[in-house]
């Protein structure tokens, strides 16, 4: 049974993007490893060669090519005709999933520390917002819970980013079930420009972990895939013998948790991210998980140093 | 291994016991904790998971469940104090003690010291085992009587000297004390030997092998009484059986109340230890009595008991004999009326012969028997009540009775009644108690002696002892006691018990138990 807890959330949107967070965000730089053929000129590069400014190569020149491009020295010196090749930069279409469903208000298992996945999702969207809108990137963002909801319409620019931050100030509190598979689903449209799809959520779709990876496969997009996670979440402080409710579904599991219980448990949750890392790299993408407990520029800037995208 | 805390089927039931009701407890349902977890995700992708505990349902926790017996199996077993018994026989030696230890011997030295090298003696052959030691009886604790001169485990080389400053004090019945103690650290494999003067020892003590340590003094015999009844049916009949230890001649005196004492010699030399004597023709008349026994002569030694109860005679009583004889039978404890197949004497009239039994024989006396009848009738103080009663002054008793009680002073006497002789029933009565047990002699016999009170007829032992003057110091009460041997086995199970709950707390605050 879901629950439908949809109220404001304690966190306003001025405490969510006070100026210390935002100016952490100036460093930040997204570049996406790929972006399609044929988008608007943007601040990314792409492996198109064309009228960009930035000098790539020479290639023998064929019948049809622009003339502009021709590379005069060469022809001076070889004797022959020469194509000049630039780098040519377009725009990412760049879609955040943002999971708002109850899971990502619920606090650790067993600890008492209040704690909300929520805010560093909406942190984490804002920073990866924050880089892709300010190279003038289309930023679509897909918030989730049950069932998809109301996306936010492509924006772009940095004038466009306050108004996703209001965006995201004024997101209800989590409250329903996870939907991540149908709102993964509903990314999968054959016309959509091929861009980067990033989903910021905790994964813990009910439809269970083979569902959530055979949905992300689904996406044509490539994958960047951000796990927000509360501290030690890979063991609950869990022990003894208790009654462990579904904080989305109300449905309970009474059970002994015990060390080799709780071994196994961490197991699984390795794998499950080990899953969601490889379908990202399958996805030319990357996966992290942020903690709760941590900074989220650190984090990122962690993210963009070792994985496929860097600043 | 032995136990001496609890028994074996004790040990074994209370572990069962103990198994049970840990089971039980484990079962129990307990309360679950309510936790609110982000998502059953992974606790589904976990597959098989242990179910909380349930009554009536398989324990699924069975590490806690075993540490748990295994636990209280070890405190169980502690309190049941296993003691390791080695294969090795032990032998604990108790030398006397007491204050007949410093008579002289043959040679002029004190018993004592033979006492002393004896048991040094028997050290320096043989290891006295384990739970092996030597012990003092005689002084010491009141209770306990016993000191223990060399324990299990020292050397044999300080008993000498331990022996040789050993007070000597106390009577000579420490030495059942002393072989108390010394049984309970025993088992049958094992033995006490005593050194000491002659002494009537049993074979075995509470199963454990007792022997004399064999000191031979020369001079101190010993004789016990083991037995002495009256011959059922004949109490003027007295079979003793003694007990000797000694080859020197035993006097045994039987001694009554008003009566002349009574000696039996025993011959020495008797390879015999019992030595049956029987004493036929015993007074009657005579009430309380004792029998001494006694053996050597330089000092004597003696050993006394009191009588047992002789059972009343069995008397049958013609029915033509007068009717004060079936009064004077009835109304005395001491004889009771039998049918003549079951009798021992036999009270009839001149027709009636019997030539087996002793029988008063009721002869028809002289003289007017009325003219006879008592005028000055007294009763005796030991006459039955019920007859007394009747017969208080001679009128009470029916014309018919006093006629026949007459008749009996004249069968009796053989001369009429004398005016202030004495009253005819006292006459009869001393008829009765003084008359001699043949046959064909007037009148019957019985009533002498009174009844002692409660004897126990089972064997028992008296030990013939020279009395020697104690004069020695009380010795330090803190040397008295037995000493245990060491608590090795319940002090490793309390330790490993205690281990175990100190795993089950560090397994039990890591989560890995309930």
């Amino acid at each position: 049974m879901a629950t439908t807890e949809t109220g404001p959330r304690a966190t306003s949107g001025s405490e969510l993007f006070d100026a210390a967070f935002l100016r952490s965000l100036e460093g930040l730089r997204f570049v996406a490893r790929r972006v399609p053929a044929g988008g608007r000129i943007a601040e990314q590069r792409s492996r198109s060669r064309g009228g960009g400014v930035e000098f790539t190569d020479v290639r023998p020149y064929v019948p049809g090519d622009d003339f502009r491009a021709i590379d005069w020295h060469l022809l001076q010196r070889l004797d022959r005709v020469f194509l000049r090749l630039f780098l040519e930069e377009e725009d990412l279409p760049v879609h955040i999933v943002l999971d708002e469903s109850a899971s990502m208000g619920q606090p650790p298992a067993g600890r008492r520390e209040p704690a909300d996945k929520t805010v560093t999702a909406l942190r984490v969207v804002a920073a990866l917002a924050y880089v892709a809108s300010h190279r003038l990137d289309r930023v679509t963002i897909h918030p989730f819970a049950g069932e998809p909801r109301r996306p936010l319409p492509g924006i772009s620019g940095r004038v466009a980013f306050r108004r996703l931050l209001a965006w995201l100030g004024q997101r209800p509190a989590a409250g329903e079930g996870t939907g991540l598979v149908r709102a993964l689903k509903s990314l999968a449209t054959p016309s959509a420009r091929r861009g980067l799809c990033i989903v910021v959520s905790d994964f813990l779709d009910p439809a269970g972990a083979e569902a959530v990876v055979h949905a992300l496969r689904t996406v044509r997009h490539d994958l960047l895939l951000v796990r927000i996670a509360h501290p030690g979440e890979e063991r609950p402080a869990l022990s003894g013998e208790v009654e462990i409710v579904d904080s989305e579904s109300g449905e309970s599991l009474a059970l002994h948790v015990d060390d080799a219980l709780l071994s196994r448990y961490a197991a699984a949750h390795r794998a499950f991210e080990a899953a969601l890392a490889d379908t990202a790299r399958a996805r030319r993408g990357g996966f992290l998980s942020v903690r709760t407990d941590r900074p989220i520029v650190p984090q990122l800037v962690r993210l963009f140093r070792e994985g496929n995208y860097h600043t | 291994m032995i136990l001496r805390g609890l028994s074996p089927t004790v040990l074994l039931a209370g572990l069962g016991v103990l198994a049970a009701v840990l089971l039980v407890l484990h079962l129990l349902r307990v309360r679950l904790r309510r936790e609110t977890v982000d998502s059953l995700l992974f606790f589904r992708m976990l597959g098989q998971v242990q179910r909380p505990r349930m009554l009536f349902g398989l324990p699924s926790r069975w590490l806690a469940f075993v540490l748990a017996l295994i636990a209280s199996a070890l405190l169980w077993g502690a309190a049941a104090d296993p003691r390791l018994v080695p294969a090795r026989p032990s032998r604990i030696v108790l030398i006397d003690s007491t204050a007949a230890a410093v008579a002289v011997a043959d040679d002029g030295r004190p018993l004592r010291d033979h006492y002393a090298d004896r048991a040094v003696a028997m050290c320096d052959e043989a290891d006295l085992g384990p739970r092996g030691r030597v012990v003092a009886f005689g002084g010491g604790d009141p209770t306990t009587g016993v000191r223990t001169v060399l324990d299990a485990g020292e050397p044999s080389a300080l008993l000498e000297q331990r022996l040789r400053d050993l007070d000597v004090a106390g009577p000579p019945d420490t030495l059942w004390a002393a072989l108390r103690s010394a049984v309970a650290d025993l088992t049958p494999d094992d033995e006490v030997v005593v050194i000491g003067g002659p002494t009537v020892l049993p074979a075995a003590f509470d199963g454990v092998p007792v022997r004399h340590g064999g000191v031979a003094t020369g001079r101190l015999e010993t004789v016990g009484i083991a037995r002495a009844r009256f011959v059922p049916g004949e109490p003027t009949t007295l079979e003793v059986e003694l007990l000797r230890d000694a080859d020197a001649p035993i006097e045994v005196t039987l001694d009554f109340e008003g009566a002349t004492p009574v000696t039996a010699h025993v011959p020495q030399a008797s390879d015999d230890r019992s030595v049956p004597v029987r004493f036929d023709g015993l007074p009657l008349r005579a009430a309380t009595g004792t029998l001494t026994v006694r053996v050597g002569v330089a000092p004597p030694r003696t050993a006394h008991i009191v009588l047992p109860d002789r059972e009343p005679i069995a008397v049958f009583v013609a029915e033509d004999v007068p009717r004060a004889v079936h009064v004077l039978v009835e109304a005395d404890e001491r004889l009771a009326l039998a049918p003549s197949r079951a009798a021992a004497r036999i009270a009839c009239t001149p027709g009636v012969p019997d030539a087996e039994l002793p029988s008063l024989v009721i002869t028809p006396g002289v003289g007017d028997p009325v003219a006879r009848r008592p005028r000055d009738t007294r009763l005796a103080p030991d006459l039955p009540l019920s007859l007394r009663d009747r017969a208080h002054d001679g009128t009470a008793l029916p014309d018919d009775e006093a006629w026949d009680a007459v008749w009996l002073e004249d069968a009796l006497t053989g001369a009429p009644l004398l005016a202030g002789r004495g009253a005819t029933e006292i006459h009869v009565v001393d008829w009765l108690l003084d008359s001699p047990t043949h046959r064909d002699v007037p009148l019957l016999l019985g009533w002498t002696l009174r009844r002692l009170g409660h004897v126990d007829d089972t064997v028992r032992i008296d030990v013939a002892q020279a009395a020697i003057a104690s004069g020695a110091p009380p010795l330090d009460p803190a040397d008295d006691a037995p000493r245990p041997g060491p608590p090795a086995i319940p002090a490793i199970l309390l330790g490993l018990a205690l281990l175990l709950v100190a795993a089950d707390a560090w397994l039990h605050a890591r989560g890995r138990l309930p």
